[in-house]
């Protein structure tokens, strides 16, 4: 009787310590997720505050990391119809938007979260984010899932009706869930 | 009584003007100031009802304020394409309103060409803050 009682005690120590190692184990998995996780998400966006002013009135203030150099000249120096809008402003704040637009632009070795943009680049590039060959590719199971059913653009615009973060320029495929799009608008 | 009824007197005499200045408090020092400017080149005096029917009639573009900001000043609109929240326009519930020169005078190039496809007048913008100042 007594011999039994002391196996099931080492039993019990043992189980013991396996279940403490598990917890441990676990919990060590479950911080270091965390820490992990606070690290890649880190915001990689902080728009500038004039910059947020002017144009983050209207529309998203895209990064300005999502288009080339030339893009963003074409669109600051045609501001007065901008996409059928009227975005003019004075002289003084459009140099200097242009500036930080021109200074952060898309180009490579930038952000290499955001190189996918580059790719296949035409000499000619469009104004349009949505446009990019880069942009284009990287949704494309998007794309396939709208062929045929005309969105058009807007479908695609703003941004964060799917990249809930991108405000803080987080566009991590791992951030998205479901039940986003223009429908939840 | 003589005191009593000199005691309302005198309630009268303070709440009266303090309701008025309750009224005429949502202009600012910046709108006040813009608009002395504008009668400048204005061609009469600004008239509230001209800058509310202004403001609200649609254009043959199908186009008016009311397109983004709403059809009430006191409520928060969205911008007719992109959805983005615009803040209430009344300086009564958004104080932030007609207090910088430079916004004001963007906002009146850019939303004044898209709307009515052209700058606005002297009159029309004189109107339009006036009326906006009270709200």
């Amino acid at each position: 009787m007594k011999k039994v009682f002391k196996m099931q005690e080492q039993v019990n120590s043992t189980a013991q310590i396996i279940g403490a190692a598990f917890l441990s184990a676990v919990l060590l998995f479950g911080v270091g997720g965390i820490i992990v996780y606070g690290v890649e998400n880190e915001p990689v966006y902080q728009p500038d505050e004039l910059y947020e002013d002017e144009c983050g009135a209207c529309h998203y203030a895209y990064p300005p990391g999502l288009l080339p150099v030339s893009s963003w000249l074409g669109i600051m120096q045609n501001l007065e119809d901008h996409f059928e809008d009227n975005a003019e402003t004075d002289e003084e704040t459009a140099t200097y938007v242009s500036n930080y637009l021109v200074e952060n632009a898309l180009k490579p070795g930038q952000n290499a979260k955001w190189s996918v943009l580059l790719r296949n680049m035409p000499n000619d590039p469009p104004l349009r984010i949505v446009e990019l060959p880069g942009f284009q590719q990287a949704h494309e199971s998007e794309l396939e899932l709208i062929e045929g059913v005309d969105l058009g653009w807007d479908f695609f615009s703003p941004c964060e009706d799917c990249h809930r973060q991108a405000d803080q320029g987080l566009f991590d495929k791992e951030l998205l869930s479901g039940g986003y799009g223009p429908t939840s608008r | 009584m003589i005191g009593q009824s000199s005691n309302a007197l005198l309630k009268v005499l303070i709440l009266v003007p303090l309701l008025l200045t309750a009224v005429v408090m949502q202009a600012t020092e910046v709108s006040d100031a813009m608009l002395e400017e504008f009668s400048v080149e204005a061609t009469g005096p600004f008239s509230v009802q001209a800058g509310l029917a202004t403001w609200s009639a649609p254009q043959p573009n199908g186009r008016s304020c009311e397109s983004c900001h709403g059809e009430s000043l006191f409520v928060t609109g969205s911008h007719y394409k992109t959805g983005e929240l615009i803040e209430p326009m009344a300086p009564s519930v958004n104080p932030e309103r007609l207090t910088e020169r430079r916004k004001i005078n963007k906002w009146f190039l850019r939303n004044c060409k898209w709307t009515y496809g052209r700058v606005c007048t002297a009159q029309e913008k004189g109107d339009i803050l006036l009326w906006l100042s009270q709200q």
